[in-house]
């Protein structure tokens, strides 16, 4: 078992601490940014996973991933400005 | 090996940041301190995970991908951190008080 699963293994548990924040969020700016946590964490673990098994489509995901994330959070927060939710 | 031991050292330092991150989402107990803890997580603390593990690819194709990716993250956290902080500050929520406020606001 090398240290790239160990890493993985924590931040799984990242992934799941900060999606309480996603599911329970009192405003949408906070499921939006723990939302945005959540990517970038999902594609350093599709990075470790990809580097540890030699699987070399898995960093092809993570690159897409990464950017689709940014014009996505983007976007929403855009739209968001102004707005009255809760 | 040196350069082994500088690679466990950056990837164990940013599992710790992105890890404190995540508690801080849940502790914090507003939108602006939760943007505080997350927009130095997204950037500081994947560089950190990214560049151990270029130390210990080498040089290889999956390097440069890694390299784009370290490119794009240290690229669009401050942008993304700014969209959603103005976005907060603009709604028509509570909002926090501020004594200077540049987006010309109703006095």
């Amino acid at each position: 078992m090398s240290i790239l699963w160990v890493i993985s293994i924590i931040l799984i548990f990242a992934v799941l601490l900060s999606s309480y924040r996603v599911f329970m969020g009192p405003t949408i700016y906070d499921r939006l940014l723990a939302l945005n946590l959540v990517a970038v964490v999902v594609t350093i673990i599709f990075i470790l996973v990809s580097v540890d098994t030699g699987m070399g489509h898995y960093m092809d995901i993570a690159v897409s991933f990464i950017v689709l994330d940014f014009v996505g959070t983007i976007a929403f927060a855009n739209y968001l400005e102004g707005g009255d939710f809760e | 090996m040196i350069i082994n031991l500088i690679s466990l050292i950056l990837m164990c330092l940013g599992t710790v940041i992105l890890f404190f991150a995540s508690i801080a989402m849940i502790r914090f107990e507003d939108t602006y301190m939760r943007l505080h803890a997350s927009s130095k997580a997204t950037s500081g603390g994947a560089l950190a995970i990214l560049l151990g593990l270029l130390m210990r690819t080498g040089f290889t194709e999956t390097s440069g991908k890694i390299i784009l990716v370290i490119f794009f993250s240290v690229l669009t956290a401050p942008i993304v951190g700014h969209a959603i902080g103005r976005a907060a500050f603009l709604s028509k929520g509570d909002k926090i008080k501020i004594d200077i406020e540049e987006y010309g606001g109703d006095k």
